[in-house]
């Protein structure tokens, strides 16, 4: 699914429910799918990379907010392992390091406030279950290590993870997906440090870092409006 | 020597005239230096529309300061200039009350700062887009296109709706259903079409609920966010959507209605 397509005279591609086909004009190639259509300039192939969920169909939210379906209590100094499952969105590019043509969420995407309407923030929704060992996933959605430490003397309960979507780096294989490794560093019964590791997991490859500018602010975030 | 035919006085004066006019001419390009030098520093400390402001009045400064040292090079007294400034000054001190107003006032907006370019505001009843913001008035570009000015005193006093300053915020609707329908359909059936559009905020949850029992049918209050800058369009768009999805699931929207018994007398 992931990584390099010949274009050939005519290429079709099948990205969940949608299909998108490349045929050449000239020197040019031209791009169609529903409601789109790109005339862009063009080698002997084209690239499908997976995106972090922050994309379509509006780029203005940096953040994706986990919704756990099945919440974790974790006690005092305790460390928990897991995994999450992010949806990826797909790009279609003309180069291996640039040139976006298309990007399409084959998940619907739904987005969540995080935090009050004065100071919070707007973050892809993602509901998700908190897998204990590694999941079988389907194409579009990324395997997402975890690990949760509560530094706190308390138990605490965690229903939802917030972690800034242009800091996770995902690498494919065939079509199996995988994420940064994310820490989650809990400092009080409703706040919590977030990093992300980027770390390749062996035997995939890296999808090439497309955003370059990481909007200031987000190497650590703080959820400060509950965990 | 060549004889101009001018005496030497008249010749000094001829020449204090072409130096009192090279003193002010000069001080013209010396204000366009200052000013430019102003507006480079103060551009780094103060927003865009201040700088220009501070830096054009240095640059009338230095030119009123080269006017005096022209008069100066001219021999003029001017402590008659100076007794008729000090009566211009007080009558220009009780006329200038208001833009002094304004002034301060534009400070203190840049301190406070209530809005910024960009922004869409309500300002004394004039809703739109602030276009500028300058050292005595702010200026919006109303919905429908219109250059409004505002002085900064009454932008400062008034009571001013910022609609950028939130994430999000709630769009409600009333929606109207006839008495013969199911509220609680009703509800499910506007409550997916919110599931489903991606930019209608999952948190907080959208809201449907009962809130009136009135003349004319059963009243929904239909409550849910979106984000600030989609807002408008969400608003727009899915109000037609909810009047759709309950037409195709066969709810009424009724009318205003009246039932009327006739009696008819034996």
């Amino acid at each position: 699914m992931y990584g390099q397509r010949d274009i050939g005279k005519e290429l079709e591609i099948e990205i969940g429910e949608e299909r998108a086909r490349i045929t050449r004009v000239g020197d040019l190639c031209r791009y169609e799918r529903s409601g789109v259509e790109k005339l862009f300039t063009c080698g002997d192939s084209i690239y499908l990379y997976p995106l972090p969920p922050i994309n379509v169909p509006v780029k203005l939210f940096n953040h994706i907010y986990f919704k756990l379906e099945n919440s974790i209590a974790i006690g005092p100094e305790e460390e928990v392992e897991g995994f999450i499952a992010m949806p990826v969105e797909v790009g279609v590019f003309a180069s291996s390091e640039g040139g976006i043509i298309d990007i399409l969420s084959p998940k619907p995407p739904k987005y969540a406030l995080y935090g009050s309407p004065e100071q919070g923030l707007i973050g892809r929704y993602v509901r998700t279950r908190f897998y204990k060992s590694r999941f079988e996933a389907d194409t579009f959605t990324a395997v997402t290590p975890i690990t949760i430490t509560n530094t706190t003397d308390n138990w605490v309960e965690i229903t939802r993870i917030v972690v800034p979507a242009v800091r996770v780096r995902l690498y494919y294989r065939d079509s199996n997906v995988r994420a940064s490794s994310i820490h989650m560093s809990i400092t009080s019964r409703a706040t919590a440090t977030i990093s992300v590791t980027d770390k390749a997991p062996r035997g995939y490859v890296g999808v090439p870092p497309y955003r370059q500018e990481i909007p200031l602010g987000l190497g650590r975030f703080t959820m400060e409006w509950g965990i | 020597m060549v004889d101009l035919g001018i005496s030497p006085e008249h010749l000094r004066n001829y020449l204090d005239y072409i130096a009192a006019a090279a003193v002010f001419i000069a001080s013209i390009p010396v204000g366009i230096i200052v000013r430019n030098i102003v507006r480079r520093y103060v551009v780094r400390v103060a927003p865009r529309d201040i700088a220009i402001g501070i830096s054009k009045l240095a640059y009338y400064i230095v030119v009123v300061v080269g006017f005096f040292l022209a008069l100066g090079v001219l021999n003029v007294d001017l402590t008659g200039i100076a007794i008729l400034g000090g009566v211009v000054g007080v009558a220009v001190g009780f006329a200038s009350q208001t833009v002094v107003s304004n002034l301060l006032s534009g400070i203190f907006l840049y301190f406070d700062r209530p809005l910024k370019i960009g922004d869409p505001v309500q300002v004394e009843g004039y809703g739109g887009v602030v276009s500028d913001i300058g050292i005595f008035s702010t200026r919006i570009r109303s919905w429908d296109g219109v250059y409004v000015r505002v002085p900064n005193e009454k932008v400062f006093n008034a009571i001013l709706l910022n609609y950028t300053t939130t994430v999000a915020r709630r769009v409600e609707y009333k929606v109207t259903i006839s008495y013969k329908d199911d509220a609680e359909r009703a509800k499910d059936v506007i409550l997916k079409i919110m599931e489903e559009h991606p930019l209608i905020l999952a948190e907080p949850e959208p809201m449907v609920y009962v809130e009136e029992l009135s003349d004319n049918g059963v009243v929904l209050n239909v409550r849910f966010w979106a984000p600030i800058s989609l807002w408008f369009q969400l608003k727009t768009e899915m109000l037609w959507k909810v009047k759709k999805a309950l037409e195709e699931a066969g709810i009424e929207i009724p009318y205003p209605q009246r039932v009327v018994w006739l009696h008819q007398a034996s």
